[in-house]
Protein backbone atom coordinates (compact mmCIF):
# COMPACT_ATOMS: atom_id res chain seq x y z
CA UNK A 1 0.00 0.00 0.00
CA UNK A 2 2.94 2.33 0.79
CA UNK A 3 4.22 1.95 -2.77
CA UNK A 4 0.82 2.77 -4.27
CA UNK A 5 0.34 5.76 -1.97
CA UNK A 6 3.71 7.12 -3.09
CA UNK A 7 2.72 6.82 -6.73
CA UNK A 8 -0.70 8.43 -6.18
CA UNK A 9 0.93 11.27 -4.20
CA UNK A 10 3.44 11.88 -6.99
CA UNK A 11 0.61 12.24 -9.52
CA UNK A 12 -1.63 14.24 -7.15
CA UNK A 13 1.08 16.79 -6.27
CA UNK A 14 1.91 17.13 -9.99
CA UNK A 15 -1.75 17.83 -10.85
CA UNK A 16 -2.04 20.32 -7.97
CA UNK A 17 1.14 22.01 -9.21
CA UNK A 18 -0.37 22.40 -12.70
CA UNK A 19 -3.68 23.68 -11.27
CA UNK A 20 -1.83 26.14 -9.03
CA UNK A 21 0.09 27.22 -12.14
CA UNK A 22 -3.17 27.93 -14.00
CA UNK A 23 -4.44 29.92 -10.97
CA UNK A 24 -1.18 31.92 -10.87
CA UNK A 25 -1.31 32.55 -14.63
CA UNK A 26 -4.77 34.15 -14.32
CA UNK A 27 -3.71 36.16 -11.25
CA UNK A 28 -0.68 37.54 -13.13
CA UNK A 29 -2.83 38.43 -16.15
CA UNK A 30 -4.82 40.61 -13.74
CA UNK A 31 -1.85 41.70 -11.62
CA UNK A 32 -2.35 44.73 -9.37
CA UNK A 33 -1.51 45.76 -5.82
CA UNK A 34 -4.75 44.04 -4.71
CA UNK A 35 -3.62 40.51 -5.65
CA UNK A 36 0.12 40.94 -5.15
CA UNK A 37 0.15 38.85 -1.94
CA UNK A 38 -1.90 36.11 -3.59
CA UNK A 39 0.54 36.01 -6.53
CA UNK A 40 3.47 35.60 -4.10
CA UNK A 41 1.71 32.76 -2.24
CA UNK A 42 0.67 30.97 -5.45
CA UNK A 43 4.21 31.03 -6.86
CA UNK A 44 5.46 29.35 -3.67
CA UNK A 45 2.62 26.81 -3.81
CA UNK A 46 3.51 25.87 -7.43
CA UNK A 47 7.15 25.36 -6.41
CA UNK A 48 6.19 23.33 -3.32
CA UNK A 49 3.82 21.05 -5.25
CA UNK A 50 6.33 20.40 -8.05
CA UNK A 51 9.20 19.78 -5.62
CA UNK A 52 7.06 17.33 -3.60
CA UNK A 53 6.04 15.57 -6.83
CA UNK A 54 9.72 15.37 -7.83
CA UNK A 55 10.96 14.04 -4.47
CA UNK A 56 8.16 11.49 -4.04
CA UNK A 57 8.27 10.41 -7.70
CA UNK A 58 12.05 10.17 -7.51
CA UNK A 59 11.89 7.99 -4.41
CA UNK A 60 9.36 5.69 -6.09
CA UNK A 61 11.41 5.59 -9.30
CA UNK A 62 14.67 4.70 -7.52
CA UNK A 63 13.25 2.09 -5.12
CA UNK A 64 10.13 0.62 -6.76
CA UNK A 65 10.13 1.20 -10.51
CA UNK A 66 12.43 -1.75 -11.28
CA UNK A 67 9.61 -4.33 -11.10
CA UNK A 68 7.30 -2.26 -13.33
CA UNK A 69 10.14 -1.66 -15.75
CA UNK A 70 10.68 -5.40 -16.17
CA UNK A 71 6.94 -5.91 -16.84
CA UNK A 72 6.85 -3.09 -19.41
CA UNK A 73 9.96 -4.31 -21.23
CA UNK A 74 8.59 -7.86 -21.41
CA UNK A 75 5.20 -6.66 -22.66
CA UNK A 76 3.93 -5.40 -26.00
CA UNK A 77 4.64 -1.73 -25.20
CA UNK A 78 8.38 -1.73 -24.36
CA UNK A 79 8.61 1.82 -25.73
CA UNK A 80 6.49 2.93 -22.74
CA UNK A 81 9.78 2.64 -20.85
CA UNK A 82 12.29 3.10 -23.68
CA UNK A 83 10.86 6.44 -24.75
CA UNK A 84 8.18 7.72 -22.36
CA UNK A 85 9.80 6.91 -19.01
CA UNK A 86 13.31 7.81 -20.11
CA UNK A 87 12.12 11.14 -21.57
CA UNK A 88 9.86 11.84 -18.55
CA UNK A 89 12.52 11.31 -15.91
CA UNK A 90 14.86 13.75 -17.65
CA UNK A 91 12.29 16.33 -18.79
CA UNK A 92 11.29 16.56 -15.14
CA UNK A 93 14.59 18.34 -14.43
CA UNK A 94 13.53 21.18 -16.75
CA UNK A 95 10.17 21.41 -14.97
CA UNK A 96 11.94 21.42 -11.60
CA UNK A 97 14.30 24.23 -12.64
CA UNK A 98 11.39 26.33 -13.95
CA UNK A 99 9.46 25.72 -10.71
CA UNK A 100 12.40 26.73 -8.51
CA UNK A 101 12.98 29.86 -10.63
CA UNK A 102 9.30 30.93 -10.53
CA UNK A 103 9.31 32.51 -7.02
CA UNK A 104 12.63 34.21 -7.83
CA UNK A 105 11.00 35.82 -10.89
CA UNK A 106 7.92 36.78 -8.84
CA UNK A 107 9.59 38.03 -5.63
CA UNK A 108 12.47 39.79 -7.40
CA UNK A 109 10.15 41.86 -9.57
CA UNK A 110 9.38 45.22 -8.00
CA UNK A 111 5.88 45.02 -9.34
CA UNK A 112 4.16 42.84 -11.86
CA UNK A 113 2.47 45.83 -13.41
CA UNK A 114 5.39 46.46 -15.79
CA UNK A 115 5.17 44.62 -19.08
CA UNK A 116 8.61 42.92 -18.99
CA UNK A 117 8.24 41.35 -15.52
CA UNK A 118 4.66 40.30 -16.22
CA UNK A 119 5.66 38.65 -19.51
CA UNK A 120 8.53 36.77 -17.82
CA UNK A 121 6.33 35.33 -15.06
CA UNK A 122 3.57 34.43 -17.54
CA UNK A 123 6.07 32.58 -19.76
CA UNK A 124 7.69 30.68 -16.88
CA UNK A 125 4.25 29.74 -15.51
CA UNK A 126 2.99 28.78 -18.98
CA UNK A 127 5.99 26.51 -19.53
CA UNK A 128 5.39 24.87 -16.13
CA UNK A 129 1.74 24.20 -17.08
CA UNK A 130 2.62 22.78 -20.51
CA UNK A 131 5.49 20.55 -19.31
CA UNK A 132 3.42 19.51 -16.28
CA UNK A 133 0.61 18.34 -18.56
CA UNK A 134 3.13 16.50 -20.76
CA UNK A 135 4.43 14.75 -17.61
CA UNK A 136 0.89 13.65 -16.72
CA UNK A 137 0.33 12.32 -20.24
CA UNK A 138 3.63 10.44 -20.27
CA UNK A 139 2.76 8.97 -16.86
CA UNK A 140 -0.52 7.64 -18.27
CA UNK A 141 1.30 5.90 -21.13
CA UNK A 142 3.79 4.34 -18.68
CA UNK A 143 0.87 3.01 -16.55
CA UNK A 144 -0.75 1.63 -19.69
CA UNK A 145 2.57 -0.02 -20.56
CA UNK A 146 2.50 -1.90 -17.24
CA UNK A 147 -1.13 -2.89 -17.86
CA UNK A 148 -0.31 -4.21 -21.33
CA UNK A 149 2.56 -6.22 -19.87
CA UNK A 150 0.36 -7.73 -17.13
CA UNK A 151 -2.43 -8.56 -19.59
CA UNK A 152 0.07 -10.26 -21.86
CA UNK A 153 -1.25 -8.38 -24.86
CA UNK B 1 19.18 46.95 -8.94
CA UNK B 2 20.23 43.85 -6.98
CA UNK B 3 16.68 42.64 -7.41
CA UNK B 4 17.02 42.66 -11.20
CA UNK B 5 20.46 41.03 -10.99
CA UNK B 6 19.03 37.97 -9.22
CA UNK B 7 16.16 37.67 -11.65
CA UNK B 8 18.41 37.88 -14.71
CA UNK B 9 21.23 35.79 -13.19
CA UNK B 10 19.03 32.88 -12.19
CA UNK B 11 16.97 33.19 -15.40
CA UNK B 12 20.10 32.80 -17.51
CA UNK B 13 21.25 29.98 -15.24
CA UNK B 14 17.90 28.23 -15.78
CA UNK B 15 18.24 28.35 -19.58
CA UNK B 16 21.91 27.28 -19.57
CA UNK B 17 21.40 24.51 -16.98
CA UNK B 18 18.41 23.07 -18.87
CA UNK B 19 20.48 22.73 -22.06
CA UNK B 20 23.52 21.35 -20.21
CA UNK B 21 21.26 18.82 -18.46
CA UNK B 22 19.94 17.54 -21.78
CA UNK B 23 23.45 17.30 -23.25
CA UNK B 24 24.46 15.43 -20.09
CA UNK B 25 21.58 12.97 -20.73
CA UNK B 26 22.98 12.17 -24.18
CA UNK B 27 26.56 11.88 -22.86
CA UNK B 28 25.68 9.47 -20.05
CA UNK B 29 23.54 7.31 -22.36
CA UNK B 30 26.27 6.91 -24.99
CA UNK B 31 29.11 6.67 -22.47
CA UNK B 32 28.69 3.61 -20.23
CA UNK B 33 31.64 4.40 -17.87
CA UNK B 34 30.16 7.85 -17.16
CA UNK B 35 26.77 6.34 -16.32
CA UNK B 36 28.43 3.73 -14.10
CA UNK B 37 30.42 6.44 -12.30
CA UNK B 38 27.21 8.42 -11.72
CA UNK B 39 25.50 5.30 -10.39
CA UNK B 40 28.39 4.50 -8.06
CA UNK B 41 28.36 8.02 -6.63
CA UNK B 42 24.86 7.95 -5.12
CA UNK B 43 23.46 4.52 -5.98
CA UNK B 44 21.48 5.74 -9.01
CA UNK B 45 22.58 7.75 -12.05
CA UNK B 46 19.35 9.81 -11.99
CA UNK B 47 19.93 10.91 -8.39
CA UNK B 48 23.48 12.01 -9.22
CA UNK B 49 22.19 13.81 -12.32
CA UNK B 50 19.62 15.70 -10.23
CA UNK B 51 22.13 16.74 -7.57
CA UNK B 52 24.65 17.94 -10.16
CA UNK B 53 22.02 19.90 -12.09
CA UNK B 54 20.60 21.61 -8.99
CA UNK B 55 24.10 22.48 -7.72
CA UNK B 56 25.08 23.85 -11.15
CA UNK B 57 21.86 25.92 -11.38
CA UNK B 58 22.40 27.42 -7.91
CA UNK B 59 26.13 28.04 -8.39
CA UNK B 60 25.78 29.63 -11.83
CA UNK B 61 22.76 31.63 -10.67
CA UNK B 62 24.63 33.15 -7.71
CA UNK B 63 27.69 33.78 -9.90
CA UNK B 64 25.75 35.56 -12.66
CA UNK B 65 23.76 37.54 -10.08
CA UNK B 66 27.00 39.20 -8.93
CA UNK B 67 27.47 40.88 -12.31
CA UNK B 68 25.55 43.84 -13.58
CA UNK B 69 24.13 42.53 -16.81
CA UNK B 70 22.76 45.01 -19.33
CA UNK B 71 19.14 46.13 -19.18
CA UNK B 72 18.64 44.76 -22.68
CA UNK B 73 19.26 41.30 -21.19
CA UNK B 74 16.21 41.84 -18.98
CA UNK B 75 14.10 42.50 -22.08
CA UNK B 76 15.14 39.30 -23.87
CA UNK B 77 15.25 37.07 -20.75
CA UNK B 78 11.83 35.57 -21.55
CA UNK B 79 13.02 34.59 -25.04
CA UNK B 80 16.23 33.08 -23.64
CA UNK B 81 14.22 30.97 -21.16
CA UNK B 82 11.83 29.79 -23.89
CA UNK B 83 14.80 28.98 -26.14
CA UNK B 84 16.66 27.07 -23.43
CA UNK B 85 13.58 25.10 -22.40
CA UNK B 86 12.61 24.22 -25.98
CA UNK B 87 16.15 23.25 -26.99
CA UNK B 88 16.53 21.08 -23.91
CA UNK B 89 13.18 19.37 -24.52
CA UNK B 90 13.93 18.77 -28.21
CA UNK B 91 17.35 17.25 -27.39
CA UNK B 92 15.85 14.88 -24.77
CA UNK B 93 12.79 13.83 -26.82
CA UNK B 94 14.78 13.64 -30.07
CA UNK B 95 17.50 11.52 -28.48
CA UNK B 96 15.09 8.96 -26.99
CA UNK B 97 13.05 8.82 -30.21
CA UNK B 98 16.20 7.91 -32.15
CA UNK B 99 17.96 5.91 -29.43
Amino acid sequence: MFKEMLLFSHVAFGVMGVLAGVWLFVEVLNASENNRTRINYMSVIVTTMMCLSYIIGGYWYVFFYGADKAIIKAGSWPWAHGFFMEAKEHLFFVLLLLSIYLPIAVFKSDGLTDKTSKKLVLIVTGLIIIIGLIMEGFGSVISAGVKMGLLGE
Amino acid sequence: MKTTHNKIGFGLSLAITAVISSVFVVLKEINAPLKTWMKDLTGHHWVTHGILILAFFAGLGFLLSRYKLSDSMNLILSKIIIGGTLLSSVIIIGFYLLH
